[in-house]
This record gives C-alpha cells, structure tokens and sequence, in this order.
C-alpha cells in the first residue's frame, strides 16, 4: 500500500527513478512538448518496481534501499 | 572543489566580466571584446572542469546516493527550468532597463547586451543574396559575439540542471546555425507571399532533420523545449502591459475553464464510457488533451496512479495532435480570415502544449501581420487561463482516485500543498516582468516611450523572445522522431480525438462568436 512517509521514502529508493534526464531516456518523446525538469513534475518519478508513477514522498512495503537493488 | 580550480576561476571570472562591462559601452572594438570573453570562457571551463564532481554541478545520472541528497537541497531554484527561465527573462529585462537612459538624446550606436543579443536578420527584407552575404560580412564579428553570449546564457543553466556542457554546447551551435538560417529565410522580401514565416520553417525544418537523419540521441542536450518556450514566455511579460492582463485575465480564465471541463469530462467519460480504458489512463489522457499536453499528464500521473505506458501514450497523442494543430489552425484561420486576437484565442483554447500553441499563434499573427496581437490572446488563454491550474487539477484528480475510486493502493493522498508544488512557477516570471515593464514605460512621457523605452528596451526584448522561440520551434521539429514514438490503438485515439474537436469546436464558438469583439480589441 502506499503511504505518505518521513522514512524510507520512495526518494531513497533504488527502484525509484526522478533524475529527469534518466527519466527522459525512460519516457522517449517526453522531452518533445514537455520536460522532466520542469515545475509541474515536482518530486514525482517513477516507480520501477510497481510500473508506477509516485511522489517521492511516498513509501512502501517494496522499499530497496540503495545499493542493495543496484540503483 | 580543488582550491587551484576555484582561484583560477575567481579571477578569471572577475576579470573577464569587469572588462565585459567596460567593452560593452563600445562594442565596435572588437579586440577589447575577445579579451573578456577570453577571459570568461577560460575562466568557466576551469569552474567546470572544477566543480563537476559537486553535487550541484554533477551531470545528471553521475550521483551517488549521497550526492543524490545533497543535490535536493540545493532545491528548485536551481533545479527546475522554471526558475532558470524567471533568472534568465527577468534577468535580461532588468539589464535593458538599467541601461535604460532616463531622458534626452539617445546615441543612434547606443548598443548593449540586449540589442546584440537580438540581433538577427529576420528584418533585412533583402531581394538579392548579396545583400544576405553584406549583412553577415559586416557583422559577423557582432553574431560571433552574439553566439558566444547565448552559449553562456544557456549552458550555464542546463549545467546546473544536470546537462552535460560538452554535447549541449556541440547541439547548441547546431541549433544556433538553423535558427540564423531560418530568420534570414524569414527576412526575404518574398517569404510572405509563400507562407515561409519563420515558426513554420524551423518546425518544417527540424522535423525533416530528425526523421531523415539519424542524430545521435546525446545530440539532443540542447534541444530544450520547454525551456526556450518558459524563458520566451518570462520575455513575454515585459511587452505585455500589466492592466492587460488584469483586465483581461477573467475573460479568459472563464473561456478557458468552459473549455478544459468540457474537453477533459469528454475524453474521460468517452473513454471509460464507450471503449473501456482503464481509468487512470483516461485521467491522464483527459488533461493531457484538455489542460497542458504532457505536463499536465505527468502532474496528474502520480495523483491517480498512472503506468509508464499511460504516459507513453500521453506523449503520442498529444505530439501528433499539436503538430496537426500548428499546421491546420493558422492556415484555417487565415482562410476564414480571422483577426489576429481572435485566431490567438481560438489557438489558446485548442492547443494543449504552450511550445506548439506558440508556434501557431506566432505563425498565424505573422500571416496576418499583427504577431502581437494573435501572442498577447494566445499567452491570455493558455498560460493565465489554462496552465495556472494544473496544480488544481492534480488536486482534484487526487480527491477522485482517493475518495470516488477508493483506489488508496494506487492513487496520491491529496494535499493542498500540491497546488503549488506543481505550479508552473515561470509564469510568476511573465508577472514580475510584465510588472517592471509596465513600472519603467509609466514613468516616462508618452514622447519618451515612443523615442526611448519602445526602441531601446521593448523591441530588443521582443527581438530576444523571438530568437528563444525559433531555439524552442527547431527543437519541437528536432526532438520529434515518429518511429520513437509509442504505438497507440484506435481505443485510446478515439476518445482523445473526440475531446480534442470538441475542444476546437467550442473553443472557435466561444472567441468567435461569444467574446469575438472583445479578442480583436485586445490592446
């Protein structure tokens, strides 16, 4: 289930993508029209345990930390 | 940082931008430009070359676990290209007004930062390629100067953001070769007569670059959409009166929010209705075609919570609706003979993406020979209309997914704070520029604004806008590589296309029939 956390947070996950220009290369064409640096994207990334897009606030019971998961 | 580095640099720095500001009272000696700049591009190769490993300045996908937390702290100011637009528009609007001479004569070779930045032979209305090769042989030493500028500008930023220097600089000389290319195809006396207005070539002209040649996908570094488009819009706001927007932000707020419920409860309902999507990918899909594009998409994507592939599908549609939309619109509008305010309202209620809609609108205005007109409806409509609330939109499409979809597993927990974390905050940069614009041009006398503030702070500025949105219109055609894009099916087009004509049905109605009087007397 996701929750809003203060620790683990999908932040400090190794599943969790939110670098924007490894997002962009994970999301062809999202750079066309759009862009992953941008303000309205905010602290969201995606999740590429769960195929999700999250908030990096969030957390969940499939949490890697990093380094353990190799991300 | 190594301290060698950080010394060197320092001094550099100091040098080279004390003699940037003496050089640049007189610009015809070009010997006592280089040295500056010299001095300035040595002095930042050494910052780079130094602070690379610091988290700040760490390219993108380099971090370490660590770095990566450090890096946050640094916070959106640095981070977003949102900020860097309002840094890099504000920034140049309070440059041309500090140079700004208070009253009197105004030397006719009085040429600053602005004015070299700006210039472009878009205005040349040459007959003969001679005349073509006599302005750049004569100026050439102004547009080397001008390149290296911009370079500075926008690498610097990028940097900061993540972007690696190297290919972004290789991908922006590029940029920049086209972008002269195309505003001296613009400055021929004949390009009207055959529609070759210069957001269509570039758009024409990237396209057919990226889907002809194979570009190496680093090439891409510096073809920045959104970033040349929100640096546009901040420039935008100093030529845009703030009592226009006072006066006529309502009128499009309404206009606008009519159409976005309207186009986002179709695509959604019609979706999930008649050809079954899966909920979160219509959710997505229902802003996408009817708030921002992508953007939009991607701000409601965590609140509903959306696949990968919802917005891979997201990217598709809207790409290929807004590239249909910036060559159909302006040619009908121009068919129906619509006057400039109206078609930039009418393409402000259609477009979702702001880049395309520009592009459009611009196109359009330069067809019918008021580009300001057919922009200020257009900026109306979109960005204060339509953009300001996508952080409302991530809240509400939150509330749905949480309390009517119950999908607690999957959806966002909404918050109020999300309205402004995803605020597109480079509008609060069209605001403080319009702001000081509107400060500076009150202050002097109606002579002086004609003789001074329009010529010398105005016209530079919009000439500077015009070259960010020719970077931002190549890069659109540049990064749009169809084979690249997501195969989409019929029940994921239909219930989009649906949306989208409803959209430009009601949105033609509306500027054209509803509030047509009041788009047209727009000044």
């Amino acid at each position: 289930m996701v929750t809003e956390a203060t620790d683990p947070r999908c932040a400090d996950c190794s599943g969790f993508v939110d670098q924007p220009l490894q997002l962009e290369s994970e999301f062809p064409g999202l750079n066309i029209l759009s862009s992953a640096l941008g303000s309205v994207r905010a602290d969201s990334g995606w999740c590429r345990l769960r195929d999700l897009i999250v908030v990096s606030r969030h957390s969940c019971d499939q949490f890697q930390e990093r380094g353990e998961g190799g991300g | 940082m190594n301290r060698g580095y950080l010394i060197l640099a320092s001094v550099t720095l100091l040098l080279g931008g004390g003699s940037l500001y003496y050089w640049w009272l007189s610009v015809e000696e070009f010997i006592r430009g280089m040295v500056p700049l010299l001095l300035l591009a040595v002095g930042l190769i050494t910052l780079s070359i130094g602070l690379r490993q610091t988290p700040l300045l760490a390219v993108d996908g380099d971090l370490d676990s660590d770095a990566r937390q450090q890096r946050r702290r640094f916070g959106d100011f640095l981070l977003k290209e949102d900020w860097w637009a309002i840094w890099l528009g504000v920034g140049l609007v309070g440059l041309g007004m500090m140079h700004l001479p208070e009253s009197g004569v105004v030397r006719a070779d009085d040429f600053g930062l602005l004015q070299l930045l700006a210039l472009n032979p878009g205005g040349l209305k040459w007959s003969h390629w001679s005349q073509l090769t006599e302005h750049f042989l004569t100026k050439g030493d102004l547009y080397l100067l001008q390149f290296f500028l911009w370079s500075l500008l926008l690498s610097v930023p990028c940097r900061i953001m993540g972007i690696s220097t190297r290919p972004f600089l290789t991908s922006f000389t590029l940029l920049y070769l086209i972008s002269i290319a195309v505003f001296a195809v613009g400055g021929w006396v004949d390009a009207p007569q055959y529609n070759l207005e210069p957001p269509l070539v570039a758009l024409i002209v990237g396209l057919v670059i990226a889907n002809t040649v194979k570009l190496p996908p680093w090439l891409s570094a510096g073809f920045r959409v959104e970033f040349y488009v929100k640096t546009g819009i901040v420039l935008l706001g100093a030529t845009f009166p703030l009592n226009l927007v006072v006066t006529a932000g309502p009128v499009a707020i309404g206009q606008a929010t009519i159409v976005s419920i309207i186009g986002c409860l179709t695509i959604y309902f019609v979706g999930t209705r008649f050809f079954a999507l899966d909920r979160r990918l219509a959710a997505v899909l229902s802003v996408g075609g009817s708030v921002c594009g992508v953007s939009a998409s991607m701000a409601i994507a965590a609140a509903v919570g959306a696949k990968k592939e919802h917005i891979y599908t997201s990217v598709t549609l809207v790409v290929v609706w807004a590239l249909v939309m910036i060559l159909f619109l302006p040619f009908v509008s121009k068919a129906l003979d619509l006057h400039p305010g109206v078609a930039g309202a009418w393409i402000g209620t259609s477009e979702f993406a702001d880049a395309a809609g520009f592009a459009a609108a611009s196109t359009y205005g330069k067809m019918a020979g008021d580009e300001e007109a057919a922009i200020k409806a257009f900026t109306l409509m979109k960005v204060i209309g339509r953009d300001l609330w996508i952080g409302i939109w991530a809240l509400v499409w939150a509330i749905v997914a949480t309390t009517v979809w119950r999908d607690k597993d999957r959806g966002d927990i909404p918050q109020r704070g999300e309205i402004w974390r995803r605020f597109p905050k480079f509008v609060i940069g069209f605001f403080i520029a319009s702001l000081l614009a509107t400060l500076v041009s009150n202050s002097y006398s109606a002579t002086d604004f004609v003789e001074i503030v329009k010529p010398h702070l105005l016209q530079p500025i919009a000439a500077v806008r015009g070259w960010v949105f020719i970077f931002c219109f190549l890069s659109i055609g540049l990064t749009t590589r169809f084979r690249d894009l997501k195969a989409v099916n019929m029940q994921t087009i239909t219930p989009f296309s649906i949306g989208v004509i409803i959209n430009v049905i009601i949105g033609f109605i509306l500027s054209v029939y509803v509030f047509g009087d009041y788009w047209s007397n727009l000044s």
